[in-house]
């Protein structure tokens, strides 16, 4: 998790007592030597890299600087187009849901379960799962002739759905096979978040007459905004960049319903070996991730912390 | 819990520009891997400390397991006690990224790598294979003539064939008795068409089979080449190599059969290739067309009976098979060409040489004086060797030698995944050809 990291880093020291030149020198000294690998890390794998996607999607495959053609070309490709309009779709419906069932378990864990303990590790079970595992197993249960999926509907008397195959369905099953990995990943980082909110404020209010809504909405929501943020944020990134299930499961069908940008990139990149067009798709993609995270971190900043 | 800790901070309300670049370095991990573009470990040929003074050490990559080299290297190395070969093992979907990272950035490891046939036009395009055409001379008679085709690009040869592969249509005895379908004759003058085969699907699905009728890489072009050429749709390339037509009446024809096999049930969606082959061995399938390098796990499922028939055509049409497999060439920065040639001319040519290669392959050789030991060697496919042998020789079709045969695939793998989900054919035909040739425009 990159953001932890920056949280921690975040953390503000104050110290009441004045320094000498030479002890504000050695703190300097010290915060350099304990920063410098997190530093050099950060330069090597984040900032290289974006340095060399951004230089190489304005080349040709044999290393010519061609300006803009690239760029050019992908945004006159209909099926870039396409990737890009059905990666945005799945977003506006993805993060929703797997924030909101996050949410409702994670208030089902604090407030509800009798051992939270034992709720909370099953909840988590499906994140002990590798993703390119769990998209097999996923695949194998949505098949439409013999899926254990349909013959559960059957059981209850619904008919066989197409699931995978259908145009109409597929991003709706890779919404599902998505959040039954999110869902319970994001709920720990919001137990975390509801846990932390002061007892004694939820207490005053009980005594204030207020009940378990009101409190929600006007004590805890707002006192847990902070994770709340995190989880919108670093949620909607891992669902933009999201890959192994398409790969896997639809490769980018049926009729292009599930055909990522991700997935568009990969295919540029390793199936058809066109490195400028796959670089300059990435680094659109990286200015369409820093923009919606960009307006999500505007929409939640607290108010009054506008300085 | 140090996750409370770091939450409690609000980690969003501060330096979001830190933070964003932190976010926006996430994506990147992946661009790294876009841009190192799978550069695999090189475990190099200079590893070996050399024994003697003219010891030479000639690397060699390929798809197959190592296990399945063995045989080849160790003959070879016993007649050239000089040359070491050292074989690397790469997954198929990683050998060509590897190959143009490696042999493209003008590495001279691997000397001799295995190359996809209907993917050498594109490597020769690219300069990744080395012109062997004056050092081999004429192999005319050699090695079968479609694979000495597939590994030729513009009357010179660039690789030398290897192995080969056929399709044969396979059928469950017991689901076919239970419909009261006759079994089809192994004959290739007694080969029944795709309409026989449907209504006998059909047949014996009502009757208990959970499906009449399936392909075993059920949504690949090599697998579904076969029915557009025999409706006379061609193979959908040509004649120039960057000319496409894949929306004519056959192909549309062709792909309506397809479609309502699917449609009709006969067919199972939403089944990837890989796993075809488990569903015709643990019987759940009537009529099964796949490759004759399954007969060993058919013949070890328990309780299959299983018979083999020659691939099916349509009535009227042309009786046609898909064919094609691995070549082997030369890396063209290779440090030590002359080795690496007696290493492919050994395992392709010498007969000696060639059987040792096949040994170890599930695929026929393309070697013909191999072809009989092979078969009499191998036992599983006992009472098949004789149609292989005859479609190989009478009905084999290549896929199209073009330098754009790798988008040609992939956009042609949407389109049948599409129409075996039921979309209209034409739509999708049409679809595929526009992206295809998109994708073209960016060759040359």
């Amino acid at each position: 998790m990159p953001v932890s990291n920056e949280a921690v880093s975040g953390r503000t020291k104050h110290s009441s007592a004045p320094r000498s030149p030479s002890k504000v020198t050695q703190n300097l000294l010290a915060a350099i030597l304990f920063l410098a690998p997190a530093i050099l890390l950060m330069f090597l794998f984040r900032l290289v890299p974006i340095a060399t996607v951004a230089w190489d999607s304005f080349r040709s495959s044999a290393g010519q600087w061609v300006g803009l053609e690239n760029f050019v070309f992908l945004l006159g490709s209909p099926s870039f187009r396409d990737s890009l309009s059905a990666t945005l779709i799945f977003n506006l419906i993805v993060n929703p849901i797997q924030i909101a069932l996050a949410f409702l378990l994670a208030l089902a864990i604090v407030d509800g379960a009798r051992r939270p303990g034992l709720w909370q590790s099953l909840n988590l079970m499906p994140v002990a799962v590798p993703l390119a595992v769990s998209a097999i197993v996923w695949g194998v249960a949505m098949r439409p002739d013999s899926g254990i999926l349909n013959s559960l509907l059957a059981a209850v008397g619904l008919p066989n759905q197409a699931w995978l195959t259908s145009p109409e369905q597929a991003l709706w099953s890779i919404v599902l096979i998505a959040s039954w990995v999110g869902v319970g990943y994001w709920a720990l980082f919001l137990v975390a978040g509801l846990h932390q909110v002061d007892h004694s404020l939820l207490e005053a209010a009980k005594i204030d007459g207020a009940g378990y809504l009101r409190t929600l909405f006007s004590i805890r929501i707002p006192l847990i905004r902070g994770t709340l943020g995190f989880v919108l944020v670093a949620d909607t990134v891992v669902n933009l960049l999201l890959f192994a299930p398409v790969q896997m499961l639809t490769r980018g069908g049926p009729e292009g319903s599930t055909s990522f940008v991700m997935f568009d990139i990969y295919r540029n990149a390793f199936v058809f070996r066109d490195l400028p067009l796959a670089a300059a798709e990435t680094f659109l993609l990286v200015l369409i991730v820093t923009a919606i995270v960009a307006l999500q971190f505007r929409f939640m900043k607290p108010e009054g912390a506008k300085k | 819990m140090e996750n409370k800790e770091v939450l409690q901070k609000r980690p969003f309300s501060r330096r979001p520009l830190i933070r964003l670049v932190a976010v926006v370095g996430s994506v990147l991990l992946f661009a790294s891997g876009c841009s190192a573009a799978s550069t695999t470990a090189d475990d190099g040929g200079e590893a070996a400390a050399p024994e003697k003074i003219e010891q030479v050490v000639i690397t060699f990559v390929g798809p197959e397991a190592a296990e399945a080299m063995t045989p080849v290297i160790e003959a070879f190395e016993a007649k050239n006690p000089h040359i070491t070969v050292e074989y690397e093992s790469v997954p198929f979907s990683d050998l060509n990224a590897l190959l143009q990272s490696r042999v493209g950035s003008g590495d001279s490891d691997p000397d001799v790598f295995t190359a996809d046939q209907p993917r050498i036009a594109a490597l020769v395009d690219q300069g990744l294979l080395l012109d062997i055409t004056s050092e081999v001379g004429d192999i005319t008679g050699v090695v079968i003539q479609s694979s000495l085709d597939a590994s030729t690009v513009d009357g010179k040869l660039y690789a030398l064939p290897i192995s080969t592969s056929t399709q044969v249509l396979y059928y469950n005895k017991a689901l076919l008795d239970a419909g009261s379908v006759e079994y089809p004759s192994i004959s290739p003058s007694d080969r029944i068409t795709w309409e026989e085969v449907r209504a006998d699907a059909v047949a014996a699905q009502s009757a208990g089979a959970e499906f009449g009728l399936m392909w075993d890489q059920v949504n690949r072009y090599y697998q579904l080449q076969p029915l557009m050429e025999s409706m006379g749709g061609g193979s959908g390339i040509g004649p120039d190599p960057l000319e496409i037509n894949v929306t004519s009446d056959s192909w549309v024809s062709a792909m309506t059969f397809y479609g309502d096999v699917f449609e009709s049930g006969l067919g199972a969606r939403g089944v990837p290739p890989a796993e075809t082959q488990g569903m015709f061995a643990a019987g759940q399938i009537a009529f099964f067309v796949g490759g004759p390098w399954w007969m060993p796990l058919f013949q070890g499922s328990e309780g299959l009976e299983f018979g083999v028939a020659p691939h099916p055509y349509f009535d009227g049409g042309e009786e046609v098979t898909p064919t094609g497999a691995w070549s082997w060439g030369i890396n063209p920065n290779s440090d030590n060409p002359e080795e690496a040639l007696a290493f492919l001319k050994f395992a392709a040519l010498d007969p000696e040489g060639a059987l040792a290669t096949a040994q170890g392959f599930p695929l026929p050789p393309a070697n013909l004086a191999t072809f009989d030991s092979y078969y009499s060697e191998n036992q599983s496919l006992e009472g098949v060797a004789g149609l292989i042998s005859y479609e190989l020789e009478n009905t084999s079709r290549i896929r199209p030698r073009t330098v754009g045969y790798v988008q040609f695939e992939e956009f042609m793998g949407v389109a049948f995944e599409d129409i075996r989900n039921g979309s209209d054919p034409l739509t999708a035909l049409q679809q595929a050809e526009e992206a295809i040739l998109q994708a073209w425009s960016r060759i040359g």
